[in-house]
């Protein structure tokens, strides 16, 4: 029962220190990602800072794409100022990925010459200051705390077969259950 | 598959006598010894409805030998079980002495094994004498080395027969002796090196026993000594070092030295050469190509880039001589520096895999087909094979209305077994065609235009490619019809070569219809160097706009593609297929090479960074050719690995390929499969700190490098900034740029200061900065880019 409540004691410790120990970032709905070659996908996210202040300062899909597979755009970096931090910043600032508001971390643009399978890290760029940038008495050059940090993720961006790559695949699929089909009863 | 030699006694035991000088070799041993002097046959067989006898007619030693009679064929002949006497791999010198019976025309006398593999008889040729060697008036040595690799054999028979049918002949004093076992490791990797610094020769000897060696202090590469040969007698005189314990049969090597003539002496080409004996039998091989020496500057001699021992031996000796003349020289700095063998690496990810869904991948082939290791590596990473050689003119018909195709159809044989596409190079080119295309018959000299010629030519032309397509039918799937026929600095664009000065562009148009006429089912392709170049791929435009417009059967466009680390770039290859694309044609890259450049000398000195950067010029290049799927049908590499290359030469070492002398991945290869491994592509930017005064604010850049290998090189451009709020004002970054920042070893980084003035900008004035990085020469780029910049 003791060692119960010492572990207990340990755990809550545990989760204290993570709790301070900085921003957290969680990419919505998943890190994984697919469409057509030649449209777009994107990520939205949560994140998370409850000291000092954290200005958004950008983010990127590292290593950086290849053209014959795909180009990512930015949009965390590019909106509104975001500021997360004690009151009366919030500390908590979650956005789902819309392309056409703008909203999420960044968008992946799938290149029409795409195939497989892209795997990479999803990274928000930020910079943190012990006051408030909204904040009159704001001093950037004496407030700075950290001037360049990242959040990351792991992402993945599938190019699945174009519609048209489908529409012949299925054709031979349903020629070979044919033949399956009229071979059984030789078989038997 | 086997090795002979005819070497006539007088002319062994002269070679012999001229090497006297050098290190005796290991006698070898006799396994195998015929007198018949017991009067017995000695375990022969006839073969063939022969009569075999001991006869005291005639004998070359003691008083017996070995008599046939009653011939029919020339296979005809006495003839020895070897098998289990002979090891696959391992080399026996095979020796026997011959003469015909009385009143038997001289004739030629040939000693061979018929091998018999999975059923099938193979005959291996041993020795033979010349044509009329054989008399019925004295005795005639045939002797050679033999060997046999591949599958066991279930019979061995060695005979002894001749191109008469019906010639009688006494044999007498056979022998065989083991020269050697199978190449195998070798005993030691140790090398030589000779610098000569001692003072001594360093066991060097004179070649032929006339020379005289002299350690010199008078001239020499490095240090203060070099060894000086004159009194040279002939061209083949000069200093020599027995390698036997050195060099071995089967194994690779990097050789090298460093030479000069003596003072006064006219220029003169030398060359290295290896002396093998074997048994009895000397030969030699060219080490190092003839290459110009002079008195007034050292010349490094090199192998070009590797030297494959296959010389089974009792003793080898490594000699320098001249092409031509006697004239003294230095030789200093010799290495001989072992090279492991090739192979290739089974773990690693397919290059035609990986490009499945793009195009076809291609490497060249060459000679009797793909063996070993190199037909390992060209089934794993290809898809696609081009020979080197082997389909042009002078390869397929040396003669008129002779085709050969032995090289070719090995190759195509090998693509069939290897699920592989052939590429058919090239039916009409300028070069590496034979005299007697041009040839005038009425004045047996290079044809002058003429209606007459016009129509010989375009016949000629006609006859050559309906004989080679013909032949290959659909196992060759595309063909280079017409290979550089432009000239972009001519007004029409077409090279003035023979073929333009007799036909006009008519060659251009038959080619492509008889191609078609014989081999409708290929992609016929017009292939050209430089295409990239906006000149010529205007030309090219031309050109094909107007076959096609006069209805002349093309159906695309190769790009030969022998890169340069600077050339072309990713755009201009985009912008050439594109350019060409609205012509509705098939497009490839035929002959892909990335030349490292420069003047290297010996293939291990090239260095990681220049390696590092070709990974990248890859990288960028293959992200360009992806981008033009649809475009794009096949990329063919000239070459497989860099130990063959025609970019190397007597000049200058290059690595041009994906893969390295040993079989093994080089970056380029990593540029195409995964370029997160190449050297530095980890490399990122980050702003670390901000200090200072408002008109002198210090921001430290840092660049990291926590991925594998060195980023070579890496520089930080100009930052630029772009205000995105607060009172407009302009900041200035002062300072040189690039910054140099080095190398940056795994796993580390580096910081470089920027002094931006910022005088006149409010404290919430906002930026959007970029600061571009890179490393490689640039071929690897990133950039740190942040919004929501303060000062």
């Amino acid at each position: 029962m003791q060692s119960k409540r010492a572990l207990t004691i340990l755990l809550m410790a545990g989760m204290a220190v993570a709790a301070h120990a900085g921003p957290v970032f969680q990419v919505l709905p998943g890190g994984t990602v697919g469409d057509f070659p030649g449209t777009t996908v994107g990520w939205g996210f949560t994140i998370t800072n409850t000291t000092d202040y954290l200005v958004v300062t950008g983010s990127q899909f590292s290593p950086a794409p290849f053209a014959f597979f795909g180009s990512y755009q930015d949009l965390i970096g590019t909106g509104p100022l975001i500021v997360l931090g004690p009151s009366p910043e919030p500390q908590t600032l979650t956005e789902l990925f819309n392309l056409s508001l703008g909203t999420g971390v960044g968008a992946f643009h799938i290149a029409a010459t795409a195939a497989g399978r892209l795997d990479g890290q999803l990274i928000v760029d930020y910079a943190l200051f012990s006051v408030d940038p909204n904040d009159p008495n704001f001093d950037p050059d004496t407030d700075l705390l950290v001037a360049d940090a990242q959040l990351s993720a792991p992402v993945s961006v599938f190019a699945t077969p174009e519609p048209a790559s489908l529409l012949l695949i299925a054709p031979g699929l349903f020629a070979m259950f044919r033949l399956r089909r009229k071979r059984l009863p030789v078989r038997s | 598959m086997f090795c002979g030699t005819h070497l006539q006694t007088h002319a062994a035991l002269l070679v012999l006598a001229l090497t006297g000088s050098l290190a005796l070799a290991a006698p070898p041993t006799n396994i195998v010894q015929h007198g018949w002097e017991d009067g017995t046959l000695q375990g022969w067989i006839p073969r063939g409805p022969v009569a075999l006898s001991n006869s005291t007619d005639v004998a070359h030693g003691g008083s017996h030998s070995l008599l046939t009679t009653g011939r029919v064929a020339g296979d005809n002949g006495p003839s020895l079980n070897v098998l289990g006497t002979l090891t696959l791999g391992a080399t026996y010198q095979v020796s026997a002495w011959v003469r015909l019976t009385a009143g038997t025309p001289a004739t030629q006398l040939l000693m061979r094994v018929e091998r018999t593999v999975s059923g099938s008889p193979i005959t291996d040729s041993i020795a033979s004498s010349s044509a009329t060697g054989v008399t019925d008036s004295g005795w005639t040595q045939l002797t050679g080395l033999y060997s046999f690799t591949g599958t066991n054999p279930t019979g061995l028979f060695l005979y002894i027969g001749s191109s008469s049918a019906t010639a009688s002949y006494y044999v007498d004093d056979f022998s065989i002796d083991f020269i050697a076992d199978p190449a195998g490791p070798p005993p030691n990797t140790t090398g030589l090196s000779s610098t000569f610094e001692s003072g001594g020769a360093e066991g060097w000897l004179p070649r032929l026993g006339s020379e005289v060696l002299t350690n010199s202090t008078a001239a020499f590469h490095s240090g203060t000594h070099s060894l000086l040969t004159t009194n040279r007698t002939t061209a083949g005189a000069g200093p020599a070092l027995d390698v036997t314990d050195k060099m071995f049969n089967g194994s690779r090597y990097f050789v090298s030295l460093w030479a000069r003539l003596a003072p006064g002496e006219p220029s003169t080409n030398l060359i290295v050469t290896l002396q093998r004996t074997a048994g009895t039998i000397v030969s030699t091989s060219t080490v190092v190509a003839s290459k110009a020496v002079t008195s007034g500057s050292w010349v490094k001699l090199f192998t070009t880039p590797i030297y494959t021992l296959s010389l089974a031996n009792t003793s080898l000796s490594l000699f320098v001589q001249s092409a031509t003349g006697t004239p003294s020289f230095y030789i200093d700095d010799v290495q001989v520096t072992y090279a492991a063998p090739p192979s290739v690496e089974t773990n690693l990810l397919s290059v035609k895999d990986v490009l499945a869904p793009y195009f076809y991948v291609g490497a060249i082939s060459y000679g009797s087909g793909l063996t070993g290791p190199s037909s390992e590596l060209a089934s794993k990473h290809f898809n696609s094979i081009t020979s080197e050689n082997d389909m042009k003119w002078d390869a397929t018909e040396p003669s008129e209305g002779t085709f050969r195709f032995t090289n070719m159809d090995a190759q195509v044989a090998w693509a069939k077994a290897n699920g592989s596409v052939v590429r058919g190079h090239t039916l009409v080119w300028h070069s590496q065609i034979p005299a007697w295309v041009f040839i005038d018959p009425n004045t047996g000299v290079t044809m002058l235009p003429s209606p007459e010629n016009k129509t010989l030519l375009l016949n000629r032309l006609r006859n050559h490619i309906q004989g080679v397509v013909t032949h290959f039918g659909t196992d060759i799937y595309t063909y280079d019809v017409v290979n550089e026929a432009i000239d972009e600095g001519q007004a029409n664009c077409l090279r003035r070569s023979t073929w333009y000065t007799i036909t006009g562009k008519d060659f251009i148009d038959v080619a492509f219809q008889t191609a078609r006429q014989y081999a409708p089912h290929a992609k016929l392709i017009y292939n050209d160097y430089s295409s990239t170049s906006t000149s010529k791929r205007t030309c090219i435009y031309n050109l094909v706009a107007d076959l096609k417009s006069r209805g002349i059967p093309i159906d695309g466009v190769g790009h030969q593609m022998h890169n340069s680390l600077t050339s072309p770039t990713p755009q201009a290859i985009l912008d050439t297929f594109n350019l060409l694309a609205p012509l509705n044609i098939d497009q490839q890259v035929t002959e892909l090479d990335i030349g490292v450049g420069g003047s290297y000398t010996n293939y291990n000195d090239i260095p990681e960074s220049v390696l590092a950067r070709q990974g990248y010029v890859v990288r960028n290049t293959f992200n360009a050719f992806r981008q033009l799927q649809g475009k794009l049908s096949t990329v063919t590499f000239w070459g497989r690995s860099d130990d063959h290359t025609w970019l190397t030469s007597a000049t200058k070492i290059d690595a041009p390929l994906l893969f390295d002398v040993y079989m093994h991945a080089k970056p380029a290869y990593w540029g195409i499969v995964d370029p997160t491994r190449l050297p530095g592509a980890s490399l990122t930017g980050s702003l670390d700190s901000k200090s200072g005064p408002q008109n002198a604010r210090v921001w430290t850049i840092m660049l990291s490098n926590p991925g594998l290998g060195t980023a070579f090189g890496a520089q930080i451009s100009k930052p630029v900034l772009t205000q995105t709020s607060g009172a407009a004002c302009t900041p200035v970054v002062t300072g040189t740029f690039p910054i140099t920042v080095g190398d940056i070893v795994s796993g580390s980084s580096a910081s470089r200061a920027v002094t931006i003035d910022f005088t006149g900008c409010p404290a919430l004035a906002a930026f959007k900065v970029t600061i571009p990085f890179s490393s490689s020469s640039g071929a690897n780029t990133g950039e740190i880019a942040r919004t929501n910049q303060f000062r």
